[in-house]
């Protein structure tokens, strides 16, 4: 039996402690690397000296926009990948992920119209409050609408026409604010971007993102248990009702964290799960934690990314991870279509 | 003196949306008994196996062991009952161990859920193809993980919802066997199935269901001997005594 037991495929993998071990190690080169660049070229030595002197220019460069950047591309990397983990885990279904239920296009309406009222500078959580409010709701209403327990085709029917709703609305504020520089600011930050980003961001975000996170680990067991689908999770001791609870209140808080301060960044939360799968297997608790590590990990270097494409005005981050990630969905629906047609079988 | 009570049902009611699906059915299940559950299809017995389960609302009474059943604990329920989905599925490309040891979930004690997953396997010839994906195996071979996770559980109760449906001739045999030992050892087995032969030739008790009710709960001879098989499945029933054991052939009454 032993015997046996040595050839597990994951030991044949990285264990997951490996993984996170890697991936953190990754991360840290990253997070040096986004200290490093910028317009601003300072060089490895400024900005040590920077965080020793922070009264210095290159002290300010760093604490006031790249370490915020840094902090923001981190925890909303982390924060996408885990929800698409978690949501697939709640669906059984790869393909899951925040955008198939419209809720970073909702969050980005809150987020609009809070932009529009201009009560962003007036009430600093009111951004994040009202993004995560956007979120709820379209889960909300794309559950109500599909039915509990509804096939994936039924779920993302409705979350395309709530999308779909809440993106017109978005562009129906657009359309009606009074003021250009209003205009300028929502069109720019729905593209997303972490540019001028300040630690009151960081502040505004990174609780609810702790929050959301510590929501969706402690269903990882439930996520293990659905694998065999909602009936023997229910006989195997797990509350499915409470799980997708935990997970839709969750998703809603981290996806309306994260859209609050970046706008609107799609795909990662598709992407993570998927390049860490090939990595520790499968099982959807043993995804979790490598997923948000991937997501900070790829949102941290699209992030130096655009900073390092020559162009006239900085890309915006949400086009870069489109750009990405579209490709890879795509490859996705075609490769495994078995997930539409029938579900899981 | 009767028998302490173990899983007892009195007087079950199963309504789904405007249509009673079970009526008034009243059971007990005992340890060490292997019950079998038969009738035509749409007969109410899947409903009677997830309302034990839990997993559908009923009305009327469950006990277990002298305590309401629906008021326990949910992992406690868990430790006790093992249940097994009618053509269940398996979402993700986990090694067939991994998939076996979920039915470990509610213990925890390491070592032992480790003995208990390798005795699983090995009784379902799963032992040599234990790490590979379990999505990637033929139903029959996938039938026979989803049953090695239930019988990885401590459970003292196991409900089997078909769990010989789509395996081949000897593996249906085997998992007779398998079930019949498991209930020798203590266990109480309650199996829905289809093959009439399998189900009276193994049965120490039979419950024969149509139209949401339970007709019939009796030892397998009594059961042949009453006749309401017949009447209940519209055919005609020869049992015959082989040495292979008792076969029950069915046929359809000639037309008129």
């Amino acid at each position: 039996m032993s015997g046996a037991r040595a050839k597990r495929p994951w030991s044949r993998r990285l264990s997951p402690a490996a993984l996170t071990m890697t991936l953190c190690a990754a991360l840290a080169l990253l997070a040096i690397a986004s200290l490093l660049v910028g317009p601003a070229g300072l060089s490895t030595a400024d900005v040590l000296r920077g965080f020793t002197a922070p009264e210095s220019v290159p002290g300010i460069i760093v604490r006031e926009i790249r370490l915020p950047r840094l902090l923001l591309s981190l925890s909303v990397g982390a924060m996408l990948g885990l929800c698409g983990a978690a949501l697939q885990g709640l669906l059984r279904n790869p393909l899951a992920e925040p955008a198939i239920f419209g809720a970073p296009q909702a969050a980005a309406l809150g987020a609009a119209m809070v932009l529009y009222a201009g009560l962003a500078d007036a009430f600093s959580f009111a951004l994040p409050l009202a993004a995560m409010a956007g979120a709820g709701l379209s889960i909300a209403l794309v559950v109500l609408v599909a039915g509990r327990g509804a096939h994936l085709v039924t779920m993302i029917l409705a979350g395309l026409a709530v999308g779909t709703l809440a993106g017109a609305a978005t562009s129906l504020v657009i359309n009606l604010s009074p003021n250009p520089f209003a205009v300028t600011e929502i069109v720019f930050w729905l593209m997303g971007s972490f540019e001028d980003r300040s630690l009151r961001h960081v502040l505004m975000s990174v609780p609810f993102i702790a929050i959301a996170t510590a929501m969706l680990l402690a269903a990882g067991r439930g996520y293990r248990a659905l694998t065999l689908g909602e009936d023997v999770a229910g006989t195997l001791g797990v509350n499915v009702d409470r799980l997708r609870l935990l997970t839709i209140v969750g998703v809603s808080i981290g996806v309306g964290a994260s859209v609050a301060v970046s706008g609107a960044i799609g795909f990662v939360g598709l992407v993570a799960p998927h390049l860490v799968r090939p990595l520790v297997g499968s099982d959807p608790q043993r995804v979790l934690i490598p997923s948000a590590l991937t997501g900070a990990l790829l949102l941290t270097a699209a992030d130096i990314g655009v900073r390092l494409i020559p162009a006239t005005s900085e890309i915006r981050i949400g086009v870069l991870t489109a750009a990405m990630g579209v490709p890879l969905f795509l490859w996705l629906v075609a490769t495994q279509r078995a997930y539409f047609v029938g579900g899981p079988q | 003196m009767s028998a302490p009570s173990f899983l007892t049902a009195s007087r079950l009611d199963v309504r789904l949306g405007e249509r009673l699906v079970l009526e008034d059915v009243s059971a007990s299940l005992n340890p060490a008994e292997l019950i079998t559950v038969i009738g035509p299809n749409g007969a109410g017995k899947t409903t009677f196996l997830r309302a034990l389960a839990g997993l559908v609302a009923s009305t009327g009474a469950i006990t277990f062991e002298g305590a309401d059943w629906r008021a326990m604990d949910a992992v406690a329920r868990a430790c006790s009952l093992a249940y097994l989905e009618q053509r269940g599925t398996i979402a993700w490309p986990l090694p067939v161990r991994e998939i076996v040891a979920l039915g470990r979930l509610p213990f925890g004690a390491r070592k032992r859920d480790r003995d208990a997953v390798e005795r699983a396997l090995d009784a379902c010839g799963l032992a040599t193809i234990a790490d590979r994906p379990a999505t990637e195996l033929s139903g029959g071979e996938r039938a026979r993980i989803l049953l090695a996770r239930a019988l990885a559980s401590d459970a003292k109760i196991l409900l089997l919802d078909e769990p010989v449906a789509s395996l081949d001739p000897a593996w249906q045999l085997n998992v007779m066997e398998i079930l019949k030992a498991e209930s020798k050892a203590g266990r109480c087995v309650v199996a829905v199935l289809h093959d009439l032969s399998l189900a009276m030739r193994y049965a120490d008790r039979v419950l024969l269901f149509a139209s949401g009710a339970l007709l019939a709960d009796a030892a397998p001879k009594d059961m042949l001997a009453d006749g309401r098989i017949e009447g209940v499945f519209g055919v005609r029933i020869e049992a015959v005594q082989t040495n292979g054991g008792l076969v029950i052939g069915a046929s359809l009454p000639p037309t008129a």
